[in-house]
């Protein structure tokens, strides 16, 4: 038996006691269980009489006891009140602005969008889901229908907030022009439903430049025979979709149909699963404005058994030959009867999800082999720079900047493998190749440069130029406190967090960004575009602050450019799965930024790192390659040296490499004057040996040789500038 | 002859070429969504759509996990030795030939159902003709090493006679089990006629029935020629480059180590001692 702590028991009955609410004082505006009772027993009778008056009522009854539904607009112009219904005056329901909520215009534009003629005369289709884009107008207005909320919601505690808050409702459009998104999702119609099966629509609205949008879900039902949609909001003060088979316009089958539809539909959410929360979220959606819209689909350029086929294919793919998938095409209009809104939406389109799906899919394969490319680059170019003289070169700030871009794409993708089911694979397999990318090449990389460059940091800027020899440097500064020894697991361990949670702002921030309005996203897109393609200007500032031509390999240069160069252009060029605006200023100016960034390295290369920069302003890198006079040899040089040779202006000395412990030969002057005309002494016979700062000399080989590995003297562990 | 291989492909390059492919192809195929083209029946693919290739396509690649599984530790355990027993070049030809000689089969057989019988067969995708082709090589050309019986003497008396129940089993006990899990994976029927029929052909090709076994195919020489002679190149220059004679030395060791003794050679020499 585990034995139990007296003080721990003490304090968890504390914690007990003073966590543990007691119940809420009356007050504080919370419901007894028996007004929670009261409130969801009143909800779920509205429910039923609602079901029923949609399911027993036929045309001629009308809407019957429908919340949202007992002022017809007739009723509205009259200054009618909800509270006399029913009126005397209601008789035989036909469509019109005295029984129906739609005024006469609205429903003569309905009727239109559902009557007209379709350029093309093959079937409608079947199956709409997908998302179609396209734009509205918003003119006219008509009276607001009021729609109180049912006096059983007015205990809860939103209630006020909700009926206060008239005048700035979403979806309470403003703007006369904008954009429109339509979601779609299709559901399979029942065998009694025939022709009509029930549709969501996820309708997203916004001005032309994204400042402020208003998203509004709907549900309805589509008839595939004649490609025309009707579907409605539901709210707590507008039971839309019990109205629903009346918004049919017509006395005919389309009205049975729904009928029978929905009665299916609805049944599936018993009304003893409502509860408490059900009640709520339907008083949430009160604070919006209520819409009813009408669509008509636009006929295919195809036969039955073509779409068939199509449909088929889009479901099961099996390989099918089949006609060009069409685009869903539609029109109509969105009504509002409580914010008196009237929007048209003349045409829009777009393709079948499953469309969509397949042209994402085929931009995530561009995207997987543009990934396995940089990653074979980095391995060709890990492999020729293994050395640290050869890793000294490159700047970490390029390697890390490209390492958060590809870390990021990494988390991108992976969060969207989960959001998108239907492309986990693809996803999936861009998230594993730009982790293993950037968390393992160049995250390593990152790790080994960071391990080599770490001794320079503790060098005066000044060393680093000229290679000031020791001495000197004790006179004129300190010493600088020695750099405690950082193995490369400490390196890393700090690297790595950095880099993460760099990487995870960094993501976080380009999510957020496809949230904002256009204007201010387009500005991101310019600022973050030139920030992240700017890699290659830590390289050449390095190069020109250590005096170093080579760094990176060529082709790992002109490839990553590449590389990372091609989605922009894509995205901002062409026309793409994303919707992404087509820029050309951007591409242009991406591109020539980073040519010119491409074109100074490989300037750099040739002329040499600073030929750009006017002498004066940079001190002198150290030369190897000094000419020797006796006099140094005898001040500050401890060498033994040899007289072997003399001529008028210069004698050769014999002097021992401490390397491979040969002697070779140096000429020397006699005078240090003679420095001036160092004509004298072959410019050859100077390459032949190398003096260092700290005044050790080696043969040219020997010395290049090891400085591959270390920057150091081998004699006197002097840091070495290197070449 | 050592009854033990040499540790992974060493000189094996074509057992080490069908590995990968079978397990890289099938990962392709899945990332790019390419899967409904391996599959075959004669109706509707061939009868209405007129989808010739898929005759070619089909024996390309496993679908699933587990035959790509099946399939390769087959190649890994099992027929690795045919590749010692008939020379890299022979092998190469003789999965060329089983390839096409299947591919020949399956036409005709699916034709011949669906057009003489009505009957439409379901071909599974994946090499099940080529692999029990092989399967029929191997049973014919590796000897057996052991047997062992397990003895239900005490358990279980013939009738009949008074001898003991036993059940003997040989050292490639294991390669039949693997071929029969393969041959019953997808389902009773369509795995089985593609395995049955492969099987059949590998019977008839090594009898010397089918023709071609012996033949040398000029192209197929002059393409393994060309690319085994680039890779010998570059890995004789890569060691004249950056091997040292340490290394050099190192490496013969290595190589006269024993090798390494995997899993399964623990478990089998468990038998052997």
């Amino acid at each position: 038996m585990p034995q139990i702590n007296r003080g721990q028991l003490l304090l968890f009955i504390v914690f007990l006691t003073f966590l543990l609410p007691s119940a809420p004082p009356e007050e504080a505006g919370y419901l007894s269980p028996e007004e929670r009772k009261q409130i969801v027993a009143n909800y779920k009778d509205t429910i039923s009489t609602e079901r029923t008056a949609m399911l027993s009522n036929d045309y001629a009854a009308g809407y019957g006891n429908v919340t949202g539904y007992k002022l017809s607009y007739g009723d509205v112009l009259k200054g009618r009140r909800v509270e006399d219904w029913p009126f005397d005056d209601h008789t035989e329901f036909t469509e019109s602005e005295k029984y129906s909520i739609l005024p006469t215009q609205v429903s003569q534009r309905a009727r239109s969008v559902w009557e007209q003629k379709d350029t093309e005369s093959g079937v409608f289709w079947r199956n709409i889901s997908g998302t179609i884009r396209g734009e509205y107008t918003n003119k006219e207005a008509f009276a607001n229908i009021p729609m109180p909320l049912p006096y059983f919601y007015q205990n809860l505690t939103e209630y006020d907030q909700i009926t206060s808050n008239l005048t700035n409702k979403a979806g309470n459009i403003t703007d006369e022009h904008g954009l429109v998104r339509m979601a779609l999702k299709n559901y399979n119609n029942t065998p009694q439903s025939q022709d009509t099966s029930f549709v969501t629509l996820n309708v997203r609205i916004s001005d032309n430049d994204e400042q402020h949008g208003h998203t509004i879900e709907l549900h309805g039902v589509y008839h595939e025979q004649t490609g025309n949609l009707v579907a409605v909001t539901t709210s707590g003060k507008f039971a839309g979709i019990y109205g629903l088979p009346h918004l049919n316009l017509q006395d005919d089958r389309y009205f049975n149909q729904t009928q029978v539809l929905l009665e299916s539909v609805v049944n599936k959410t018993s009304l003893d699963d409502m509860d408490l929360t059900t009640v709520e979220e339907k008083l949430g959606r009160s604070s919006m404005c209520e819409f009813i819209a009408y669509m008509h689909f636009s006929s295919t350029n195809l036969t039955s058994s073509e779409l068939e086929v199509i449909d088929n294919e889009l479901a099961t793919p099996l390989g099918r030959p089949h006609k060009p998938i069409p685009q869903l095409v539609a029109s109509g209009l969105l009504y509002s009867p409580d914010c008196g809104l009237s929007i048209n939406i003349p045409q829009s389109a777009g393709p079948r999800d499953e469309v969509q799906q397949n042209r994402v899919k085929n931009v995530l394969l561009l995207g997987i082999a543009l990934m396995s490319a940089q990653i074979w680059l980095f391995i060709k170019q890990m492999g020729t720079t293994n050395t640290p003289s050869t890793m000294s070169c490159i700047s970490f700030w390029s390697i890390a900047t490209i390492n958060l871009i590809d870390g990021s794409l990494s988390m991108i993708s992976l969060l969207c493998s989960l959001i998108f089911g239907t492309l986990y694979i693809q996803f999936a397999v861009c998230a594993f190749l730009a982790f293993t990318c950037s968390s393992i090449f160049e995250m390593r990389y990152m790790i080994l440069i960071y391990a080599t460059q770490i001794n320079e940091r503790s060098i005066s800027w000044r060393t680093a130029f000229q290679g000031t020899p020791i001495d000197e440097r004790e006179n004129t500064e300190t010493q600088a406190a020695p750099v405690t020894a950082q193995d490369e697991q400490t390196i890393s361990g700090q690297l790595y967090m950095r880099f993460f949670f760099s990487l995870i702002v960094f993501s976080f921030l380009v999510l957020n960004v496809t949230l904002w309005p256009k204007k201010n996203r387009i500005g991101f897109e310019y600022c973050i575009g030139i920030l992240i393609n700017s890699f290659w200007v830590p390289q050449i500032y390095r190069n020109v602050i250590r005096g170093s031509r080579k760094s990176f390999r060529r082709d790992f240069i002109v490839g990553t450019s590449i590389i990372r160069f091609l989605p922009i252009a894509y995205l901002n060029l062409f026309e793409n799965p994303f919707y992404h605006h087509r820029d050309y200023k951007l591409v242009i100016l991406l591109a020539g930024w980073l040519a010119v960034q491409n074109g100074l390295l490989y300037l750099q290369e040739l002329f040499g790192p600073r030929f750009f920069l006017p002498d004066k302003y940079l001190p002198k890198t150290y030369d190897y390659h000094p000419l020797l006079s006796f006099e140094d040899l005898e001040n500050s040089f401890n060498v033994d040296h040899e007289v072997v040779d003399s001529s008028q202006s210069h004698s050769k000395c014999k002097i021992d490499c401490t390397i491979c412990m040969n002697s070779f030969e140096v000429p020397v002057l006699h005078k240090r004057h003679d420095k001036e005309d160092s004509g004298s002494v072959g410019l050859m016979a100077r390459r032949a040996y190398m003096v260092t700062p700290c005044r050790h000399i080696f043969h040219t080989e020997c010395l290049e040789n090891w400085m591959k590995y270390k920057l150091q003297c081998p004699v006197c562990r002097n840091s070495l500038p290197p070449l | 002859m050592s009854s033990t291989l040499p540790t992974g492909f060493l000189h094996l390059p074509i057992s080490s070429v069908l590995t990968t492919w079978i397990i890289i192809v099938p990962l392709v195929v899945s990332i790019l969504e390419w899967k409904p083209m391996f599959i075959l029946s004669y109706d509707p693919f061939v009868s209405k759509w007129a989808q010739y290739w898929r005759f070619v396509l089909f024996q390309l690649q496993f679908q699933n996990e587990s035959q790509v599984m099946l399939c390769v530790t087959l190649i890994v355990f099992s027929f690795k030795n045919l590749e010692r027993v008939f020379g890299s070049i022979k092998y190469l030809r003789i999965v060329c030939l089983l390839f096409l000689y299947n591919m020949v089969a399956i036409t005709l057989l699916t034709w011949s159902a669906y057009t003489l019988l009505g009957i439409n067969i379901f071909v599974p995708a994946g090499p099940f003709g080529m692999v029990f082709g092989l399967l029929y090589a191997h049973w014919k050309y590796t000897p057996i090493l052991y047997k062992f019986e397990l003895n239900f003497g005490g358990l279980i008396k013939i009738r009949s006679s008074n001898e003991d129940f036993k059940l003997v089993f040989t050292n490639d006990f294991l390669t039949s089990l693997l071929a029969f899990q393969l041959l019953i994976s997808e389902g009773l029927i369509s795995s089985v006629i593609v395995s049955v029929v492969g099987y059949f052909i590998g019977s008839l090709l090594f009898n010397g029935l089918l023709p071609g076994l012996n033949a040398r195919i000029s192209l197929m020489e002059l393409v393994y020629n060309k690319i085994t002679a680039k890779k010998s190149r570059t890995t004789t220059t890569r060691e004249r480059t950056t091997v040292d004679e340490d290394e050099q030395a190192d490496q013969s060791d290595e190589r006269e180590d024993t090798p390494a003794r995997t899993l399964s050679a623990q478990i089998l020499d468990t038998f052997r001692r």
